[in-house]
């Protein structure tokens, strides 16, 4: 007889190690086989709800295609997770008071698997009280031998082919971890922030006339005269690091100083004057928002960077790896040297402000970008990094889902999916850390 | 570049010897005492997703299952492509297409045929769960509480495409009723001897009801066996839910009470197989969303050959169609309903039995009623059944399959009184929904307020329709006494 009522706690361990110790979880090798891999939950994970529902729909696919007879694998495993895990155990180590650099690599990484040994994987304990039905006698972890071994030969294979190169591009820098990170690691909020207007005179005192007026039709009825180009910034620090002002090829108001050019506000250059930068053309500003031109910071800012490349600009790196702005170099001046980014916005508005060519401020709500592990202000930072030719990778993938081989349930994703693919750029795959697969190039 | 160390020392001292070192020169180098170290690693690690971007094809054993003879040989020829990615959105590009990229170059095939991208999972209110907003609801305290099987449950069901999940404790609990309620239609089973042998084939039954039951069974069978092969988990474990619940526990359990606590006979053998079975075929359906508690219930009834992990889905079979006998008693079914909803309408007390009448049945209605007078009684409670030709005064009448029936309640409800009352209801309902039009038709309100108070408001408003619709409908059937 059954007892009067289901009791879960009961019940629920005792069934789950049932199946498991009966070998049910593995493939049956009879019938057509029905394969899953899991998406590797981190080692440091903990099982949320939305972990929750991905192996709840899983585990029904896996014991649904099971009982209907087919061989099926529900392949588990965990992934590394590379800063996350690092930033654990260097937790750890500042609990009592020691950092990751008080011990060599291998010391720090012998560290890291301790932790794991102890205290990684919580999350399979907690799969399996949801009752995911894996084969967990195949379960598998990034950094294991065999993993590792995968990653070395594609490394090396695509390095052959020339599908992975050197390359010194603009990557999301976290100046905490002093690493690249990718984008999805960089969380972009909005925050109370300011948009500086300032003057950038004119080389030789140059004038021309700048409409202030219009009629109806758009037509300029007034004009002042000026001797300098309006522009605003949010981030002040970057401007030593200029390399051109852009203006739309349609915005008439500057076509009189198109090709010309201007000091930078701040710096030593030209008696103090500051450095000489050319007014440009580009698609890229906005006619209507601002003054309608902007500075061109190629090597601190992701649209800036694409208009450097593409009008062969300087691109100055400003700061080091904690983003502290460079020392002994010539165009920064001394007094900027191995300061903060942040002291280093105080001191330019400043040094501007003296000089008379602040324009004005304005309270600004912006986008900033801030690591989601480290909390702070990423970096956009021109560095020397391995990338993983994509766009030539992606062609077989569209194609793969363009006839159909690969099917995208709900259907409408197929459209995310080719539009990233269509889009793609260089894979950064290079990161400064110690926890990870490290490159194998010698 | 090397796949390792001893590869890399072996490819420097070629490339030194290349270039004019001599021996002496390199192993010096090799030894740290040269003009620098002989090799030097790249410091840095490589990025996460480069080994996820590898996942489906390198966790089979690739590279070195490839050799014939090697452990995973047989499962990297038989598991890649894999079926089946399950992910979300926030990923596709991070990891799939990666995996597609990476699986086609190395393993020059893709490495799934489908992906499926599956919603979010929100707050009751629809808010995205995070810690600032303090409303992250933890999967480990409601297993805890309720048992994984009522999480999962609420979770599939919800798990409709393209619609984000809104995940409220209460719903958690209501499946976890849900598997008390599996529990105790077990136990009436068990009280009441049901089981069934090998040879019982339940296209045999005899019993218009055990017909029903099996046929309703097969349409269950179909619905979730789609539903399951096409990723609409939520109208699977719909489909399972409702006939357990509705069809089997609501009314199959009580419409054979009578012949399983009557007398022996082929009429209660059938019935105790066919319970049985019936019972079977709701494990075996519920068992991908609801494992443990279909599991202890499978093991707990009977000796079994098989764990139900491992026991066959039910196979849909047309020999089970019973289209006549699912007609006459979904009629009797409708009847009953119609009855219950009535007096609840009307505020009959609960216990009392009333008179029903039948005003001037076609044929197939008469014999139907017949067939089923002592279950309608029993069900809808009901003291005596009139055949009339013209409805009797003082009764609510209402039509059932395009049958005319009446609930003469004079000496039972003050017919004034519920007209009133009634009256009352219906303006209660149109007010507030005045209300509703008005907000909703705020262009402002619609524009500022958060999605999910506008979807709450509009449902409102849909619910108070339906409602002032019956009422007027329950007005209208009181003829006048």
């Amino acid at each position: 007889m059954l007892p009067n009522s289901f009791d879960p706690a009961d019940a629920e361990a005792r069934l789950y190690a049932a199946w498991e110790n009966s070998g049910v979880f593995r493939p049956s090798g009879e019938g057509e086989p029905f394969t899953v891999v899991i998406p590797p939950p981190n080692v440091t994970g903990s099982l949320h709800m939305g972990h929750a529902l991905n192996n709840t729909l899983q585990d029904a696919l896996a014991r649904f295609w099971r009982m209907r007879g087919r061989s099926v694998l529900w392949q588990p495993g965990m992934d590394h997770a590379g800063i996350a895990t690092q930033m654990v155990v260097e937790r750890q180590l500042a609990d009592r008071q020691q950092k990751r650099t008080d011990f060599t690599r291998e010391e720090f990484v012998a560290k890291v698997w301790e932790w794991k040994a102890e205290s990684g994987g919580m999350i399979i304990g907690q799969l399996k009280r949801l009752g995911a039905s894996c084969d967990w006698s195949r379960e598998r972890f990034t950094m294991d031998e065999g993993l590792s071994a995968a990653v070395r030969k594609v490394f090396v294979q695509l390095y052959n082919e020339g599908l992975i190169y050197r390359d010194k591009r603009l990557v999301n820098w976290d100046p905490k971890f002093e690493t690249a990170i990718s984008d999805l690691e960089v969380e972009n909020i909005e925050v109370a922030g300011h948009f500086w207007h300032f003057k950038y005179p004119l080389e030789n005192g140059e004038t021309y006339r700048f409409p202030i007026a219009y009629d109806e039709d758009g037509n300029p009825t007034e004009w002042e005269t000026r001797d300098y180009i309006s522009i605003a910034t949010t981030r002040p620090e970057t401007m030593l690091g200029d390399g051109a002002v852009a203006v739309h090829p349609s915005d008439k108001r500057y076509a009189p100083i198109v090709g010309k050019r201007c000091h930078i506000p701040v710096g030593k250059e030209n008696g103090g004057k500051g450095r000489l930068i050319p007014i440009i053309t580009d698609d890229y500003p906005d006619p209507d928002f601002g003054s309608g031109a902007v500075k061109i910071t190629g090597a601190h800012d992701f649209n800036d960077y694409k208009v450097a490349r593409k009008h062969s600009l300087p691109m100055f790196i400003l700061m080091d790896e904690k983003a502290r702005m460079l020392s002994d170099v010539d165009y920064i001046p001394e007094g900027y040297w191995a300061l903060d980014r942040f002291a280093a916005r105080k001191k330019v508005v400043e040094e501007i402000d003296a000089k008379g060519l602040m324009i004005r401020v304005e309270d600004k709500k912006i986008m900033q970008p801030f690591g989601d592990r480290s909390g702070v202000v990423i970096e956009p930072m021109l560095t020397d990094q391995w990338y993983v030719d994509a766009e030539n990778l992606a062609k077989r993938a569209i194609e793969a889902v363009e006839k159909g081989e690969t099917r995208f349930v709900p259907e409408n994703w197929t459209k995310t999916y080719f539009q990233w693919m269509r889009n793609i750029e260089p894979w950064c795959v290079s990161r400064q850390l110690w926890w990870g697969h490290q490159i194998p190039a010698w | 570049m090397a796949e390792s160390e001893e590869e890399a020392i072996s490819e420097a001292i070629r490339r030194y010897t290349a270039e004019g070192y001599s021996l002496e020169e390199i192993d010096k180098m090799v030894r740290g005492e040269g003009e620098g170290p002989l090799i030097a690693r790249d410091p840095d690690v490589l990025d996460t997703w480069f080994s996820s971007a590898l996942w489906p094809f390198s966790t089979l054993g690739w590279p070195g299952a490839e050799a014939a003879g090697e452990v995973d040989h047989q499962v990297l020829n038989a598991h890649y492509p894999t079926s089946v990615l399950v992910t979300a959105h926030d990923i596709i590009f991070f990891w799939v297409a990666r995996m597609m990229m990476m699986g086609l170059h190395f393993m020059k095939e893709i490495p799934f045929k489908d992906v499926y991208i599956h919603a979010l999972v929100l707050d009751e209110k629809g808010q995205k769960m995070s810690k600032s907003k303090g409303n992250v609801i933890d999967p480990l305290t409601l297993i805890d509480k309720y048992g994984a099987d009522a999480l999962r449950f609420t979770l599939a069901a919800q798990a409709a495409q393209g619609r984000n999940i809104r995940l409220s404790e209460a719903r958690v609990e209501g499946y976890r009723n849900f598997t008390t309620k599996l529990w105790n239609a077990a136990r009436f089973g068990e009280m009441n001897g049901t089981g069934y042998t090998e040879e019982f084939d339940p296209s045999e039954a005899q019993e218009t009801l055990n017909c029903w039951i099996a046929h309703e069974a097969n349409i269950c069978v179909a619905e979730a066996t789609a539903a399951m092969e096409s990723y609409r988990f939520n109208d699977a474990a719909g489909a399972v839910y409702k006939f357990a619940w509705n069809i089997y526990c609501d009314w199959y359990v009580e419409l054979s009470k009578p012949i399983l606590m009557g007398a022996d006979g082929p009429a209660k053998d059938e019935t105790r197989a066919m319970a049985a079975w019936v019972y079977d075929v709701i494990l075996r359906l519920l068992h991908p969303f609801m494992p443990f508690v279909t599991e202890e219930l499978w093991g707990g009834l009977r000796k079994r050959a098989n764990m139900l992990i491992i026991e066959r889905w039910p196979e849909l079979d047309s020999q089970l169609a019973a289209p006549a006998a699912a007609d006459d008693i979904n009629w009797m079914i409708g009847l009953i309903t119609e009855i219950r909803s009535l007096r609840a309408e009307m505020n009959v007390p609960a216990g009392a039995k009333i008179p029903l009448a039948a005003i001037g049945l076609a044929d197939q209605a008469s014999a139907r009623l017949s067939h089923s007078e002592a279950l309608v009684m029993r069900l809808a409670r009901i003291e005596r059944i009139e055949r009339a030709e013209a409805p009797p005064k003082g009764a609510v009448q209402f039509v059932h399959a395009g049958s005319s029936f009446a609930l003469p309640l004079s000496g039972f409800i003050d017919f004034v009184a519920e007209r009133a009352r009634l009256g009352r209801e219906i303006e209660k309902a149109e007010k507030e929904m005045a209300g509703l039009d008005a907000r909703l038709g705020n262009p402002s309100f619609i524009e500022r307020a958060p999605a999910e108070v506008i979807d709450e408001n509009r449902a409102r408003r849909a619910e108070l329709r339906a409602r002032a619709d019956k009422l007027t409908a329950a007005i209208a059937s009181l003829v006048e006494a």
